[in-house]
């Protein structure tokens, strides 16, 4: 009785998938497009049809950013379709808006180079580069973030804007059976353009950085792609207000690394860094040798709930209590912010609210 | 007695797209069964235990949204429950492809009085609110009904 209600549609459904599996192997296997002509912004490449935009761009070394290696559920990937690309596929229309729709936005991991064609992406996408690495150090900082040092292979150096992120792409372990990409911000100095530091935190359960955690190894070779982002130091004269949480510290340690002298006596950075209790805490003794070296520079730990044995006698309250009593009148600052969404939105409230210009602050928006 | 909304439709051919999707990640880990199998026995699952599953939904709405608002801080609940959130960096897709993006956050509660604990994550409840889906057996998130079951003391 329960068998013949569910075979008609498990029937159909089967069939279905047969003749996707078919069409799909007859594309792959029967169809030769040929080389075609992809334009992509004002750049002419002859390229091999038949591959998903996302692919083909990959290899003209132009990466388009990917979370989910091209399965239709990050929505990372999207570039404009000017011409040559069909109607929207059922896989693409979950993750495009209306707005995207009415831009001609597409996904590039699913929509295909099948003639010539046309797409534009913004302009930094262009100097994206994908890199080979070797993992030069791992250093726990807490019980729960580890700094990792990744020396560059090829190509052996990068250029990036302190503040930006690389993608990190997993190994399968275990019965994890899928490389996953994920974002980490660059921690460390920029003109050491050899390598990449990264400052990550432990999800419990999450797939990439327990592979980082678990798996990854001192010597063992690893890919990345970036810099990625548009988080980095604006110029101007306002003072900064810098406020990070756990592995929020990575981007504001590059941006603040990589100010001259002359620029922290000009800015006068402040950082706030929000931690749970002492445990929670690290680079206090950096933060302090550059307090000494850079007098306009205040590095303020702040704890929302010591453990009475941390003998704690900093800051101590929620992160924007504590900031709301150091700078109790922003109106000449700018903000740059690093942590959960969560604290991101109650920080640019405080901000705004002690004066600063919300067009001034500053924070990674894909995060 | 509320029975699961919005239950996907039986044999809906888009579950095996889905499935597929999800046996990628880790929603289903070492679950033998089909999707449209396992919500079907979930579903009867809680009918058996005789789960007011939208008392639950609309509980652990609540943690939701008072866990988020304590910003990592644990906050507690009419002194019956502690709950805490735990956010990182980036979001997550929904895998049924419905334009719903979570964010990477879990939620930790304990029950005052019975000391026992649950975990839940965002992706988690949209999953079991929208799909009733569960997850699969061995998945870290899986939502185990007879565990919510004692953890509301139903
Ligand atoms: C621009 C940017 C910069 C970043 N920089 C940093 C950085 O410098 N350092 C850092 O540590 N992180 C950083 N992140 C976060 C990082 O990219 C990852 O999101 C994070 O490390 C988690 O990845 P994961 O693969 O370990 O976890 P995932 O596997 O992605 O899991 C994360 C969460 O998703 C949910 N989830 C996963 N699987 C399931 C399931 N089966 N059922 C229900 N829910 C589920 C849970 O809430 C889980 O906690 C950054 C993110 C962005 C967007
Ligand atoms: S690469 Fe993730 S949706 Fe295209
Ligand atoms: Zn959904």
């Amino acid at each position: 009785m329960y068998l013949s209600y569910l075979l008609p549609p498990l029937a159909i459904a089967g069939l279905a998938t047969a003749l996707a599996i078919i069409i799909l192997l007859a594309e792959r296997y029967l169809m030769d497009y040929g080389e075609v002509e992809l334009k992509v912004n004002d750049k002419l490449y002859k390229v091999k049809g038949g591959s998903t935009v996302l692919s083909t761009l990959k290899q003209e070394k132009i990466f388009i950013p990917s979370a989910c290696g091209g399965r239709a559920t990050c929505a990372y990937c999207k570039v404009t379709a000017v011409k040559g690309f069909g109607e929207v596929l059922p896989t693409e229309a979950p993750l495009l808006t209306k707005e995207d729709l009415t831009k001609n936005v597409r996904l590039a991991c699913q929509i295909k180079v099948k003639n010539n064609c046309e797409i534009r992406i913004p302009d930094e996408l262009f100097s994206i580069r994908e890199f080979r690495a070797r993992v030069d150090s791992i250093t726990d900082l807490t019980y729960d973030i580890k700094h990792f040092i990744f020396r560059l292979l090829s190509p052996p150096e990068i250029e990036y804007k302190p503040g930006q992120y690389i993608q990190f792409q997993s190994q399968p372990y275990g019965d994890v059976s899928d490389s996953v990409y994920r974002a980490y911000s660059m921690c460390g100095l920029a003109s050491e353009r050899n390598q990449v530091e990264l400052m990550v935190r432990l999800v419990p359960e999450g797939i990439c950085t327990t592979y980082m955690f678990k798996h990854l190894k001192a010597g063992n070779e690893v890919i990345i792609t970036g810099p990625y982002g548009d988080f980095y130091l604006r110029d101007s004269n306002r003072r900064m207000v810098c406020i990070a949480g756990g592995s929020g510290m990575a981007p504001i340690r590059a941006i603040l690394l990589a100010m001259t002298p002359e620029e922290i006596e000009r800015r006068r950075p402040i950082f706030f860094f929000g931690a749970r209790s002492r445990k929670d805490l690290f680079l206090v003794d950096e933060w302090r040798e550059f307090e000494a070296r850079h007098p306009a520079f205040k590095f303020v730990p702040a704890l929302s709930g010591p453990e009475p044995d941390d003998d704690w006698t900093g800051a101590t309250g929620r992160i924007t209590d504590v900031v709301a009593q150091f700078v109790p009148d922003a109106k000449d600052c700018e903000g740059y912010l690093c942590g959960s969404p969560g604290m991101l939105n109650a920080c640019v409230e405080i901000l705004c609210k002690l004066g600063v210009d919300e067009e001034q602050i500053y924070y990674d928006k894909f995060a | 007695m509320t029975s699961l909304p919005d239950r996907p439709v039986k044999a809906d051919p888009k579950l095996f797209e889905i499935e597929e999707k999800l046996r990628q990640g880790n929603y289903l880990k070492d679950e033998n069964r089909s999707l449209n199998r396992l919500l079907e026995d979930d579903a009867a699952l809680i009918a058996s235990l005789n789960m007011d599953m939208a008392f639950v939904i609309s509980q652990l709405d609540m943690f939701y949204k008072e866990a988020s608002e304590g910003l990592g801080e644990p906050v507690l609940l009419e002194n019956s429950y502690e709950v805490s959130f735990r956010e990182d960096r980036g979001k997550i897709a929904c895998p049924w492809g419905d334009k719903f993006f979570a964010p990477k956050a879990v939620v930790y509660a304990r029950n005052i009085k019975t000391g026992a604990t649950l975990r839940f994550s965002v992706l988690g409840l949209h999953m079991l609110k929208r799909h009733g889906f569960f997850q699969g057996q061995g998945s870290p998130f899986r939502l185990e009904p007879k565990e919510l079951k004692s953890f509301f003391e139903l």
